[in-house]
């Protein structure tokens, strides 16, 4: 491997950072900017060490649909032509009205690992068989997250779930779980809006009642409304499973992640 | 300060200090208008019916930028027809903004995608600004006060003596719906790049703290823009070499020229003019107001 500086690269979200780690190897130093939690992406006001950091990576991936709107400006202030932006929802070629949380998609992550590795091997060529190495080690690991997702398709293909937001729908519908949460109900909670008193009953009703297996609950972004919802499941003993919208710690991973939280689910949906 | 020297060089740091240049001069220069026509709360309900503007212009697939303009025009039009006289502007300010936010929220509502970019409009970031940007604010800025300038002598009349000014043939009404139809390009202009902390800071506090300075509405101004550069530059300055956001430096130096302005410089201008021998404080209070007619 030839080596010289390493290349500074941006994942928006830590889970792209984490994918850019993965494949860039020892050849790069990678840097997110929503890697707490907590912080709402849309209230985010820039520092000018996070304004730096995006004026001097030359790789950049972004999300896109909306998700880090604020990433359009800060890349436009720092204008650098021979910087690489790979969009995701550019690579997915999906519109604004989508589901945002593509990343959930199993089919995303490898499209974003082609992209990245080209990008990469682009921007210092001595190396890219390097990075296509990495990028197949970074697709192996990838494999038991997709095993799981196979095994548990197998098994509960059909299964009634309920969420309070709509974070894992493109996994749980690989997995082919029947979400029966009012969608206008998880699209009031994800815009922050009121949802309606009918829809908020239609909720309760799904775990008072029993008609699902398991409460996949956003556990970043949560709310009064979305709490409740959470200790009412816990009280009728419906298991709930927390699903994040970004690595949350302790996992260092993407792949741990998504292994973990499946392995949840199939605790919850094994019961 | 090495920090501060090593950040210099970039694009970004240069936009920015541009941006707020020009954006300080502008609120400056409103602020003082604000401030002597006791406007501050129709600055909020223009920075929060911006956010109905774009939630609309998103449901409708079109620009949420122009829907911001067009929701702080709209807005700017109601307060301005409904509530000339200032005995209960705030009033029709409330109502008209809550229906407003009302209406937001339904947009929002019936909006199937990721509903968020309606929000993010209201919360610009001084570090993200483009050299189109800046050059758009410029151009906006120097509309805004051509139009200021355009309307400046009747304007100050109708804000120091309403009554008067209007027995005058003044036309009061009109030039509230203008005065603020400027306001709303300020406040819609400048929000995506500063956001809305910044906004109010800016168009309410330098203002406040040139009034307390000054009676004289000409001088006010000039104060009002000298503390808005002041706040704007000295806060992009402090952010650079701190890392904390910019609005927390802008917000605490304006807050503190008011607090300055209020209780140590202010109040010994009082006592100076107080005193009887200068003829001054009278003409100072009645500027020189054009004759009417």
């Amino acid at each position: 491997m030839n080596t010289g500086p390493a290349i500074p690269v941006l994942g928006t979200e830590n889970f792209y950072a984490d994918l850019l780690a993965q494949i860039g190897g020892s050849r790069v130093t990678a840097a997110s900017i929503l890697s707490d939690p907590t912080a709402d992406p849309h209230e985010y006001e820039a520092s000018p060490t996070t304004a730096k950091v995006v004026a001097d990576s030359k790789l950049v991936i972004v999300n896109g649909i909306g998700y880090d709107s604020f990433m359009d400006k800060l890349l436009g202030a720092s204008t650098k032509p021979d910087r690489v932006v790979i969009n995701v929802q550019d690579i997915l070629g999906v519109k604004d009205d989508v589901n945002v949380h593509v990343w959930y998609d199993p089919a995303t992550m490898p499209k974003v690992a082609d992209a990245a590795a080209t990008a990469l091997a682009k921007l210092d060529p001595q190396n890219a068989p390097y990075f296509a190495a990495q990028k197949a080690k970074y697709l192996t690991a990838l494999r038991p997250v997709s095993d799981k997702i196979a095994s548990l398709k197998s098994k509960y293909t059909g299964a009634p779930i309920a969420f309070t937001e709509n974070v894992a729908g493109y996994l749980t519908d690989a997995i082919g779980l029947k979400v029966l949460t009012p969608l206008s109900f998880m699209e009031a909670i994800e815009s922050g809006t009121d949802p309606a008193p009918a829809d908020v009953a239609a909720e309760r009703d799904l775990i008072t009642g029993h008609k699902v297996k398991a409460l996949l609950y956003n556990s970043q972004v949560t709310s009064a409304l979305t709490e409740q919802i959470r200790d009412l499941a816990l009280r009728n003993n419906v298991p709930v499973v927390p699903v994040a919208e970004t690595i949350p710690p302790p996992f260092k991973t993407f792949q741990d992640w998504q292994l973990a939280q499946l392995d949840d689910l199939e605790k919850a949906l094994a019961k | 300060m090495d920090q501060l020297l090593a950040l210099l060089p970039y694009e970004f740091v240069q936009n920015a200090i541009a941006a707020g240049f020009v954006i300080a001069i502008v609120s400056g220069v409103v602020s003082g208008f604000v401030v002597a026509r006791n406007m501050s709360f129709a600055v909020h309900a223009l920075a929060e019916l911006g956010f109905t503007g774009s939630a609309g212009f998103l449901l409708l697939h079109l620009s949420p930028v122009l829907g911001l303009l067009f929701g702080s025009a709209v807005t700017a039009v109601f307060i301005g027809t409904l509530g000339v006289r200032e005995r209960g502007r705030d009033v029709v300010v409330g109502v008209v903004m809550a229906f407003g936010l009302g209406l937001g929220v339904l947009f929002i509502t019936l909006y199937k995608g990721y509903a968020n970019q309606a929000f993010a409009i209201l919360f610009g970031t001084i570090t993200g600004v483009s050299r189109g940007d800046v050059l758009l604010l410029t151009a906006i800025g120097a509309v805004t006060l051509i139009a200021l300038a355009a309307i400046y002598r009747p304007l100050v009349f109708a804000t120091v003596d309403p009554e008067v000014a209007e027995a005058r043939g003044v036309p009061v009404g009109a030039l509230a719906v203008v005065f603020l139809l400027i306001m709303a390009a300020a406040v819609a202009e400048a929000i995506q790049v500063v956001g809305v902390l910044l906004i109010l800071t800016l168009l309410i506090t330098p203002g406040a703290a040139a009034e307390r300075v000054t009676p004289r509405p000409g001088l006010a101004i000039v104060y009002s823009v000298a503390i808005a550069l002041l706040c704007t530059l000295g806060g992009i300055l402090l952010s650079l070499t701190t890392n904390a956001p910019v609005s927390v430096f802008v917000t605490s130096l304006s807050f503190a020229c008011y607090l300055l302005a209020r209780f140590a410089i202010g109040p010994r201008r009082r006592e100076l003019r107080a005193q009887p021998v200068r003829a001054e404080p009278s003409s100072a209070v009645a500027p020189k107001v054009p004759k009417a007619g």
